[in-house]
């Protein structure tokens, strides 16, 4: 399976690479020597480019971990008896679902501190607005995998003296995650990509960096290339690993 | 489904209350004393207006045009300097949310001067023509290239492309989207000519030494560049003038348009 991935990968970039390296493909003259590692120059700006990776990275795991906390609660809120928790996590969904990202995030940034006096650093304010926009959906990834599992199973459990805590983490939560992971594994490829945005508030991550090189460079096509293989590779890893999470919460099942 | 309904009414008032009474700013203390007071002072900067504002790879720091004048600016006031991360379609934003104190230099402009204040101007940018240095001896004025059956390629939903649509009614003027870009055009001998700032032509014929500004045109769409200061902060906007004033008789500014304009 870890092969299957590198050669996936493999097979996306070398296109990408060959038409790249062919030089004067079209009517457009490449300029890889930017990227030469073999010069000073290019070994610069490859680090240059690559020093962002830390930051998408940190980024899009606090964003992921703060989602789930909070899709998890929403999602549970939705389900609960209580018809006003219910009310407020249909709100919540419903609200943040329906802000752009983009929109989201400068709203944090420069609306917040005018409205509240509330100053978050750049990487708060897109830690937060991605995580709210995020937990939004997986709320409803998340109920949609505990409604999954069919009512008799809570029932069972309830009956054989389990109590709601333990119903829910040892019967109805195993056999959910299984219809959640697949769908939750997209949410994370989408938080990562989406930490692209984040560079319009001036965090100096992936694509914030490839601008600010292109600026020195005037070589907007082969930064750019380079910036499509750099989150191609961080998000084939993520998601070789949902897949082995996958197979490992069903291995019982085989 | 009543409950849910009451909710968003309620949720939507709080918003609005909330929004109402925080719209009461901070007492009128300057931003100088502020500035003093906190012993830096936050200029907000692009990094990715070559050569003003840029980010250098190498040193992962800022440099330029702007980021010396507002180096000698913290100096000056005796204070450290914090550089803040900021685009050109926020700049407004970032002033008037209080992210920083000065931005690194604009052009000034009546419709952002209308959200944010402006000190006086530092310097002069215009529009020019660039051309294939070969075909310099052809091209030597804005009138040369107002031909038909030249082409000038220039940036999709920039001001340089009304500009050229001014300027060159008899030619075509061709739009290009990004990545494509007009001085690209040029050198690819897809176009003859492009426009764009004096500022960016100064590092454009350094990268491209195929790239020659048109000697004899002239500059056009003249505008001023200040610095977007917070609006209505007298003692703030008068102190960066009067240090405009005293580098400008110093002759700071024109030593800084010749290393980084080439003297235009």
């Amino acid at each position: 399976m870890a092969r299957r991935a590198v050669t996936l990968a493999l097979c996306a970039a070398l296109p990408l690479l060959l038409a790249g390296c062919a030089s004067n493909s079209g009517s457009y003259t490449w300029g890889w020597y930017i990227f030469n590692p073999l010069s000073a120059k290019g070994l610069g700006n490859i680090q240059f480019m690559a020093a962002g990776l830390g930051l998408t990275i940190s980024l899009a795991v606090c964003a992921i971990v703060l989602s789930v906390l909070i899709g998890i609660s929403m999602a549970l809120a939705g389900m609960s008896s209580s018809r006003l928790l219910r009310s407020a996590s249909r709100v919540y969904v419903e609200c943040l679902r329906a802000i752009p990202l983009l929109v989201l995030l400068l709203w944090v940034y420069y609306g917040l501190p005018v409205i509240t006096g509330l100053q978050f650093g750049a990487f708060t304010a897109g830690v937060l607005s991605l995580a709210l926009s995020d937990s939004a959906f997986e709320a409803e990834v998340f109920r949609a995998g505990i409604q999954s599992v069919a009512r008799g199973q809570s029932e069972a459990a309830r009956s054989l003296g389990l109590s709601r805590w333990h119903t829910f983490r040892l019967v109805i939560f195993p056999q959910a995650i299984r219809t959640i992971l697949p769908a939750l594994g997209n949410q994370f490829v989408y938080v990562l990509k989406m930490s692209s945005l984040v560079s319009v508030i001036g965090l100096q991550e992936l694509t914030r960096r490839a601008n600010e090189l292109n600026v020195t460079e005037y070589r907007p096509l082969e930064i750019y290339t380079m910036l499509v293989l750099e989150y191609l590779v961080l998000i084939l890893l993520t998601s070789w690993g949902v897949r082995s999470l996958e197979r490992r919460m069903s291995r019982h099942q085989r | 489904m009543k409950a849910f309904r009451i909710l968003v009414a309620l949720a939507a008032t709080s918003l609005a209350l909330f929004t109402a009474a925080s719209q009461a700013q901070a007492p009128g203390k300057s931003r100088l004393q502020t500035v003093l007071e906190r012993g830096t002072v936050r200029v907000g900067t692009t990094g990715d207006f070559n050569p003003m504002s840029i980010r250098d790879p190498a040193t992962n720091s800022y440099r330029g045009f702007d980021i010396e004048a507002m180096e000698q600016f913290a100096k000056d006031l005796g204070v450290k300097i914090e550089w803040v991360p900021a685009e050109w379609a926020t700049l407004v934003a970032g002033i008037t949310a209080n992210r920083y104190d000065i931005f690194s230099g604009a052009s000034l402009n009546m419709a952002r001067a209308k959200t944010v204040g402006f000190s006086d101007p530092y310097t002069e940018a215009g529009t020019v023509p660039l051309v294939q240095k070969n075909d310099a001896a052809k091209f030597k004025s804005w009138a040369d290239l107002n031909q038909s059956g030249t082409v000038v390629a220039v940036l999709l939903g920039t001001v340089f492309e009304e500009q050229a649509k001014t300027h060159f009614p008899q030619a075509r003027v061709r739009s290009v989207e990004k990545p494509a870009t007009g001085y690209q055009e040029v050198l690819a001998g897809r176009a003859q000519a492009t426009i764009t700032s004096n500022v960016e032509a100064a590092t454009l014929v350094k990268q491209f030494p195929n790239l020659a500004i048109v000697g004899g045109a002239e500059l056009r769409n003249k505008r001023p560049f200040a610095y977007p200061l917070p609006q209505g902060d007298a003692v703030w906007t008068t102190y960066v003038n009067n240090w405009i004033a005293l580098k400008k008789s110093e002759g700071f500014f024109q030593a800084l348009e010749a290393k980084w304009l080439g003297g235009q």
